[in-house]
This record gives structure tokens, C-alpha cells and sequence, in this order.
């Protein structure tokens, strides 16, 4: 859920921007970072742990525990809590490890 | 430890518990019939063996007796795993590109010199590793292949080692270091920072240190210290199936790229100069690299014997002392650790290892210890 | 790119250090790996009173604000999104930016990468909705998001309190604390009070947390037996730890002081680390209060200056004494003491810490 106004800080964003979850449009404040935005959204659960599959989420959102793993544009495990949201991203969760096998060959 | 240091007598000390110690202080407990000590200033892993990049390489070893020997190694490794427990051997295949058309003739040679000794290669040609290995980059001529060539967990096999010896009642000591060895009425008095013990043969397994345990005997040991650094990814799907030139993907999906050389003693820091390099080299090889993320990097110390042949066998003149040092130790613990068994038990060994003495170095002139 | 001075983290730290370093004439580079300056004080809403002279009390994210207003107009060159990730042969540090790695080449450095918080296990804390407290408060005061509806904080002390408060003030239910200890650990009265209708659980350990892809309950062991509850957020506050990669990179030597937060780089009075070349400040250096945090800044600062023979020993030794005196009446007694002793060791070591020339 967004805080609309927040008790000591009042408003703090106000532009919005649509970002895609799973293909799916979503809106978030300009400003917030893609987990929080995520969040914003009711979504919490970004990917899967690759041993036991277990869901995995925010944890330290300081860049530090490598659990909020997603794909960003393309880009496989982009921490999501240090990556600002912006206009058109297209984010997937982080389900399995990454596959550089898309660049066989060389190209 | 508690024991009685002064008045016990050990058959064999073994100084270092790397991956070639500590396969010696296994391979000599099997035959239950030594009472045996293994001393190490830190832990198992803690030299060279804890960071490494763990090959068990056999068709590019020259000359070809050298290929022989790490050959049976490999063979070795298939039953040792059904012995002390799974330690992800894999015998994947290894290859070794080429970039020049002109390099063909010499990997033809190779080929035929190693098939004297039963090592079959085959040379590649671009198409034909590309087929094999799709991740390989086309700016590659060709490749020497060979089925013999793999990889193994190098964390596991030390302790697997380590576990099977104590349970044939081999003694450990560790993060005890040895400060000097006398030998006194045909007896060794180790000497370490937790007393004195006392051993009738002792053995010297002291890696990257082997030029300093060499001293406390009054003997050169023609080593080198170079350091190696390699890169890991974070945990990729599998798309390596071989062992390649420098690049290889363990089981968890990791994959260790390592190709540099640089002497500077004993010291185990990165720099961002040879990891840059390194991740040059191997997106080179491996374009598809480009894409991973480098998760850590690490440095290790190669023990590199002054002519690149391992060095093990009694030390002439000095009746009950032996050594074995190497650069390959991974790919040669098996082997080592079974003739230096044979050597120390049986007085003779199943393959002629008088190449691997140090004596070969006598008549080069006299090195100051 | 070069610089006499080259400053790690763009936390209170960090911006005090290289605004210290500016205004005695060195040219100084600032990076941050993350998109913004400020560090962890870009969160923080509650009330800081005891800072130093030429500060004016206010909450940390006003502190924090103005202080980037006079790096923005000071002549420090910025770079966030600039990541320390190791060191050259020849002792520079290498940053990137996620697609380039360079070096900077500085004649002397100054890490101030913060600290990080401790984790604590126990079955499901990987679910989504397990949190640090310090993650809570970033959403809700850097991020205007709220993290959950129903919460339990893990652990009493001043910081657990400090983020149940915040979280509470934002309309979060805090359904309970969770103490291992027999009493809380929190010294601050005020927050104590203000918070006195949320119960807490002393002698407890959470035993499990569970849910379908995400927290839905936790079960406690308390001394009254299990107790279960719906919540949908739990933040864990275990204490803080230095971050010490970039002082591991740069062959630092590292000691353990349990008041610091468990491993420290060692240092001597200048905050010089034992590589000659690498000063510390801030919360890396196991200094908590805000006050005392932007004094070591200005401390490193003076004693790089001085080590580059940008400032004379004599007027070095002026500056920093000046600033440990007000440091010293800022600063907790455990951590003080705690500090004070370090520094001790580091001038009983018998290698030279500071062999620089
Ligand atoms: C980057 C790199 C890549 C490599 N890749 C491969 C590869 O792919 N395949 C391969 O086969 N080999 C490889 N090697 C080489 C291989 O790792 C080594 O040959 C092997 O690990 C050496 O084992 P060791 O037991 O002789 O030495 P170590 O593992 O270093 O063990 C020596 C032990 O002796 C102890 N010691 C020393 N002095 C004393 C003392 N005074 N008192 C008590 N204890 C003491 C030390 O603490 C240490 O534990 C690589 C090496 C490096 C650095
Ligand atoms: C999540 C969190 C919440 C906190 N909340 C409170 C609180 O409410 N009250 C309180 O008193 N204290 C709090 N603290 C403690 C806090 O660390 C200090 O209050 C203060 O912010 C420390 O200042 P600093 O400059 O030393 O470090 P920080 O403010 O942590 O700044 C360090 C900076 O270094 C950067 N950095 C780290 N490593 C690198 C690298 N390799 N390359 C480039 N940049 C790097 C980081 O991105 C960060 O911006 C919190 C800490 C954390 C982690
Ligand atoms: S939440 Fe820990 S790294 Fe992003």
C-alpha cells in the first residue's frame, strides 16, 4: 500500500509512472525503487529460492542480502531494492538461475 | 592433543594436510599397520588446496610419462570416490582450444606423443568443438580433446580424506605449527608450537611452505610460489558440459574462470588488473559470460617445482625423510598418496618413481638454503 | 579520474568528511553505490538533538538534507551509483558503475560504508514479509510504502523501538515484541511509554513463521506457553555490524570488539586504518550516535589532509583534538570506552600502523 501522507514527511512523491509486472501495468510513485513500488502493489513475493523453491522477498533493502532478485528489461538478477522504478520497465520475478545460454556463440 | 609426546614414537609424521598430505595420511592408514600423525599450522584447506581450481587434467601433461602418471591418477579417483564418498568427480572431457590454424601440427604432435602412453586425443577442428560445445566462441581454430580430463569438489575430497584416515586412527593436529625437525639416534623430534613429537619417518606436504620445512632439514627445495586468481560467477543454469581452457561450471552452476600467473610470494589478495583481464580472457573463449555476474574472486599460491615435474620420493641423504610436492596436486593426490604408500610400507613402488626424486636437481649448482 | 582524496559512502560519515576535506582545499571525490546520496540517514524521521556545534537539531532526514545541499554546492565531485568492488596492483581502488571498472587514483582514502544489520534465523524467516526493522523503516519514510498491517518486532532495543514507533505512527498494528532477554533492552523512557500498550513478550523465541508465499502467522514460544498470532509483517532488529569488504579489499586489519559490533577495521587515533593509505569513519568505525558520526568524518578528514601534507602536523593535531573533545561528551559510554580501547591496542601493535613515509 502507498502512503499517501505520511506523518511526519506529508507527501513526498507526486509524479507516477506505469511499470510492468508479469506483463501486467502497474503504477508507482517516480522516486521509489522497484521492490517498494512492487510492494506499493500488494506484491511481496519476488522470486524463488533455487534449491528448495521457496519464495524469497525484500529482506535488508540496502543491497546487502541478495534476496529481492528480479529481472529488470531483459537484465537477470538486478537487486530490486537499489534500482529506482522508471516509466515502461518491464520486471519479472527471479524464478530460476540465470541462462547465459540466450547468448550461445557469441553475437 | 592429549598425548604422551615425549615417549611415544609415531611410525610416520606427515607436516601438511592439503590435499597431498592428507591423501598420503589416507592411503598409508589403509594399510593398518602405521600409527600415524598429521600436523598442519592451520586447517586442511587452508593452503593451496582450499583454492583451487581443481582439475583432474591428464591429455596436455608433458612429457608423456607425466601424462601417464596423472592419467592413472584419474583412474584412481573413479574407485576412491566408491571408498571415502562423493567428492563430484567428473570426468567430463576436456578441452583445450587453439586459436592459430599453425598450432594444429604441434596439437597433432601431442597426440601422437600421449597415444604412446595410451592418452587418446583427438584434434578438433573449429566446427567439430562448436558442435560439442556450443558456448565456445567461433574465433577459436580448433581444440586437442580428450575423455580423460575432468573436475572434482576439492572441499570435499580433502575432508572426505581427512574423515576416512581418522577413522583408520590417524592422529590430527592442527592449527599447530612445526618450528624445526632434528633428528636425533635415527629418530625425527618434530618440533611445534604444542611440544615435541617424535617419528621415525616424516614426511614433508607443505605446499606453498615446502622451501621453508625444507630448511629445517638442511635441504633446497626447488619450488616456486605463483599466484593464481579466479573469478566465480554467481550460480548459472548449466551450459558448460566440458572442462575447458581456463573455464569450468561445478555442479551448483558456478563457474571458475582462472588463467593468471604472477609471483609475488606469499600473497593471497585480488587486484582488479588480473580480474579484468581474466574476465576478458574469458568472455573471449566463452562470449556468452558476458552476460553473468562475478560473485567473488580468490587467490591461491601454485607450488611450482623449478622444472613443472612434481617432486616426491625419500630425500637422498636423508634415510626416513620423504617429500612430496607439486603443482597438480588435485590431479595427482590418488596417485601420489598410493606410491608413497608402497614406497614407505613396501619398499617398492608399482611404477618406477625415481624421475620424481629430488635428486634430479643435485647437479645443478649448489643453492643456498 | 583523480583526486588528493577519495571518500566510500555517501552516508552523515562520508558527506561530513568530504565537505571537511573541501573546505581545508583538497580536491575531493565522493562515491555511493546507491542512487542517492545520504546513506541511512535518507530514513530516518525521529528527533536528533545532540549534534555538533554549527548543526541545528532536527529530524535525521532534514540533517541529511542539508548537508547534500552543501555537497551539491561545494566543489566534491559526486558519483552515486559507484560501487567500491576492489583495488589495483598499485594500491588504487577500482569502482564500477555496473557496466565500466576503473580506477580512481587518490593519494589517500577514506572508507565510510556504514553498517549493516544482523540477521536472525529461525524457520521462515525467508519468507516474504520477514524483514530487518531497518528495511521497515526504509519503506515507510524513504519509500511511502507500508510493509504489512499487523506486525511483531523482534528484539526490545532502542532501534527496535525506534521503527515500531515510526511503524506505529503510519497506522501499523505492532501486535507484540519479542524478547529473548528477561527485560527490555530499550534505555529511551520516553519511547518506552510511548509504546507501553503494545505487549512484550520477554523470555521468548519465535519458533516458527509460516505462510502461503508470504508471512500469515507466527507461533512463539513464551514462558506461558506457545502463542500464535496473525501478522503480516515481522521485522527483526538484532544490531548492527560494520561492513568491512572495502577494509578487507584494502588488507586492513580487522579486530573483534563486541561493543563495536563485533569485527572492526583497527585503528589509531586518526582513524587510520593499518593500511596507511585507508582512513575509517562513521558507523564502520562501531561509532552509533549521529553527533559522533559526522565528528569521525571530520576526524578522517583533518588526518588524510594531514598524511597528504595538505594540513602540518601541528594544525592537524589542533583540528582533531578539538573534535575528539566534542566527540567524547556526544558519545555512549559503552561505545566510547569501546572505541577508546581499540585505539589503545592499535598503539601497543607492534607493526607499524602508520609507516606511511
Ligand atoms: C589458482 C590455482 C589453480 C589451480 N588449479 C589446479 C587444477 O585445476 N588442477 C590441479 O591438479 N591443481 C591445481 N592447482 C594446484 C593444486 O591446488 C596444488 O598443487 C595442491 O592444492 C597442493 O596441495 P598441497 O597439499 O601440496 O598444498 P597445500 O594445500 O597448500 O597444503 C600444505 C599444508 O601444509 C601446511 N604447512 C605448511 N607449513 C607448515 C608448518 N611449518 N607446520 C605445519 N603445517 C604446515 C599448510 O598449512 C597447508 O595446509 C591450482 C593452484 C592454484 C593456486
Ligand atoms: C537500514 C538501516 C537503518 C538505520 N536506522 C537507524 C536509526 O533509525 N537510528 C540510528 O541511530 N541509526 C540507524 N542506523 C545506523 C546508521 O548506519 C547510522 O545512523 C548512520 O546512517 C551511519 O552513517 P554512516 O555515514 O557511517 O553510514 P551510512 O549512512 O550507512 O552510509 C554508508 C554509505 O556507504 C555506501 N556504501 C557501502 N559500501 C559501499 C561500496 N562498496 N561502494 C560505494 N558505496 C558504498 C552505502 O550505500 C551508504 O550510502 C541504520 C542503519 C541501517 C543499515
Ligand atoms: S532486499 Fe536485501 S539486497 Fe535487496
Amino acid at each position: 500500500m502507498q502512503i499517501h501522507i505520511h506523518p511526519v514527511l506529508g507527501e513526498k512523491f507526486t509524479e507516477e509512472v506505469t511499470f510492468y509486472f508479469n506483463n501486467k501495468p502497474l503504477k508507482a510513485k517516480k522516486g521509489q525503487t522497484v521492490a517498494a513500488a512492487l510492494m506499493a502493489n500488494g506484491i511481496r513475493n519476488l522470486g524463488t529460492s533455487r534449491k528448495f523453491l521457496q519464495p524469497r522477498g525484500l529482506y535488508c533493502a540496502t543491497g546487502r542480502c541478495m534476496s529481492c532478485f528480479v529481472t529488470i528489461n531483459g537484465v537477470e538478477h538486478v537487486l530490486s531494492c537499489m534500482t529506482l522504478v522508471d516509466e515502461g520497465m518491464k520486471v519479472f520475478p527471479s524464478n530460476e538461475d540465470p541462462d547465459p545460454g540466450s547468448e550461445i556463440n557469441g553475437s | 592433543m592429549v598425548m604422551n609426546k615425549m615417549t611415544k614414537v609415531f611410525d610416520c609424521i606427515i607436516i601438511g594436510s592439503g590435499v597431498v598430505g592428507s591423501s598420503i595420511a589416507y592411503h598409508l592408514s589403509e594399510r593398518k599397520k602405521y600409527e600415524i600423525l598429521l600436523i598442519d599450522k592451520s586447517y586442511p584447506l587452508s593452503g593451496t588446496s582450499g583454492s583451487t581450481q581443481a582439475w583432474v587434467w591428464v591429455h596436455s601433461k608433458t612429457p608423456n610419462w607425466y601424462g601417464e602418471l596423472s592419467m592413472y591418477s584419474a583412474e584412481l579417483y573413479a574407485y576412491l570416490e566408491k571408498k571415502i564418498g562423493d567428492f563430484e568427480y567428473k570426468r567430463t572431457g576436456g578441452i583445450a582450444p587453439f586459436y592459430n590454424e599453425g598450432d594444429r601440427d604441434k596439437a597433432l604432435k601431442l597426440a601422437e606423443e600421449q597415444g604412446k602412453v595410451g592418452i587418446k586425443i583427438d584434434v578438433l577442428t573449429r566446427d567439430e568443438v562448436l558442435e560439442k560445445e556450443p558456448a565456445v566462441s567461433p574465433k577459436i581454430a580448433g581444440a586437442t580433446f580428450s575423455k580423460w580430463d575432468g573436475n572434482l569438489n576439492p572441499f570435499r575430497l580433502v575432508e572426505l580424506y581427512i574423515r576416512a584416515a581418522k577413522k583408520n586412527g590417524v592422529q590430527c593436529s592442527f592449527y599447530n605449527r612445526v618450528t624445526s625437525i632434528k633428528k636425533v639416534r635415527g629418530i625425527f623430534h618434530v618440533e611445534t608450537e604444542q611440544g615435541v613429537f617424535q617419528g621415525n619417518n616424516v614426511i614433508l606436504a607443505g605446499g606453498p611452505w615446502s622451501k621453508e620445512l625444507g630448511k629445517m632439514l638442511g635441504v633446497y627445495i626447488p619450488v616456486r610460489q605463483v599466484r593464481g586468481q579466479i573469478l566465480i560467477t554467481e550460480p548459472l543454469k548449466p551450459f558448460l558440459k566440458y572442462t575447458i581452457g581456463g573455464v569450468r561450471q561445478t555442479d551448483n552452476g558456478e563457474v571458475l574462470i582462472g588463467y593468471s600467473k604472477e609471483e609475488v610470494g606469499y600473497d593471497r589478495r585480488t587486484t582488479l588488473d588480473v580480474m579484468q583481464q581474466t574476465a576478458r580472457m574469458a568472455i573471449d573463449l566463452v562470449p556468452a559470460l558476458a552476460k553473468a555476474n562475478i560473485v567473488r574472486a580468490f587467490s591461491g599460491i601454485r607450488v611450482i617445482p623449478e622444472d613443472g615435474l612434481p617432486i616426491f620420493g625419500e630425500i637422498p641423504g636423508i634415510k626416513g625423510a620423504y617429500i612430496a610436492v607439486m603443482h597438480s596436486g588435485i590431479t595427482l593426490s590418488a596417485i601420489v598418496g598410493t606410491l608413497m604408500t608402497e614406497l614407505l610400507i613396501d619398499g617398492e613402488t608399482s611404477l618406477d618413481i625415481s624421475r620424481y626424486s629430488l635428486k634430479r636437481f643435485s647437479n645443478l649448482p649448489n643453492r643456498k638454503i | 579520474m583523480e583526486a588528493d582524496v577519495l571518500i566510500v559512502g555517501a552516508g552523515p560519515a562520508g558527506i561530513s568528511a568530504a565537505l571537511t576535506a573541501e573546505k581545508f582545499g583538497a580536491k575531493v571525490i565522493l562515491i555511493d553505490e546507491s542512487f542517492s546520496p545520504g546513506g541511512q540517514l535518507r530514513q530516518q524521521t525521529q528527533y536528533f538533538s545532540n549534534l555538533p556545534t554549527g548543526y541545528a537539531p532536527d529530524i535525521g532526514l532534514k540533517v541529511i538534507e542539508t548537508l547534500i545541499k552543501h555537497l551539491y554546492a561545494s566543489s566534491v565531485q559526486v558519483y552515486t551509483n559507484h560501487t567500491m568492488i576492489g583495488a589495483y596492483k598499485n594500491g588504487m581502488i577500482g569502482v564500477t558503475d555496473g557496466n565500466k571498472t576503473f580506477p580512481i587514483l587518490a593519494r589517500a582514502n577514506i572508507l565510510a560504508p556504514g553498517a549493516q544489520e544482523e540477521a536472525k534465523i529461525f524457520p521462515g524467516w525467508t519468507l516474504p514479509g520477514v524483514m530487518t526493522a531497518g528495511a521497515a523503516q526504509i519503506l515507510i519514510n524513504r519509500e511511502s510504502v507500508l510493509p504489512g498491517k499487523r506486525a511483531v518486532m523482534i528484539g526490545t532495543n532502542n532501534f527496535a523501538f525506534t521503527v515500531a514507533k515510526q511503524l506505529h505512527d503510519c497506522g501499523v498494528t505492532i501486535e507484540a515484541f519479542i524478547e529473548e532477554k528477561s527485560q527490555i533492552t530499550c534505555s529511551d523512557g520516553i519511547l518506552r511509554d510511548e509504546l507501553k500498550h503494545v505487549p512484550v513478550w520477554t523470555e521468548s523465541t519465535v519458533q516458527i513463521a509460516q505462510g502461503t508465499g508470504q508471512v500469515e502467522r507466527v507461533s512463539v514460544h513464551t514462558p506461558e506457553g506457545r502463542k500464535e498470532i496473525d501478522v503480516d509483517l515481522i521485522c527483526i532488529s538484532n544490531g548492527f555490524t560494520p561492513i568491512l569488504e572495502p577494509f578487507v579489499i584494502m588488507d586492513c586489519e580487522l579486530t573483534y570488539k563486541k561493543h563495536l559490533g563485533g569485527w572492526v577495521p583497527l585503528y589509531n587515533e586518526k582513524l587510520q586504518t593499518t593500511n596507511p593509505s585507508c582512513f575509517i569513519a562513521g558507523n564502520a568505525a562501531g561509532i552509533t550516535d549521529l553527533g559522533p558520526i559526522l565528528l569521525t568524518g571530520e576526524i578522517a578528514a583533518i588526518s588524510a589532509l594531514e598524511e597528504i601534507g595538505i594540513l602540518n602536523s601541528e594544525e592537524a593535531e589542533i583540528e582533531r583534538r578539538k573534535r575528539w573533545l566534542e566527540l567524547e561528551k556526544l558519545e555512549n559510554t559503552a561505545v566510547c570506552q569501546a572505541r577508546k580501547n581499540l585505539i589503545a591496542s592499535s598503539r601497543s601493535r607492534q607493526s607499524p600502523l602508520t609507516k606511511s613515509k
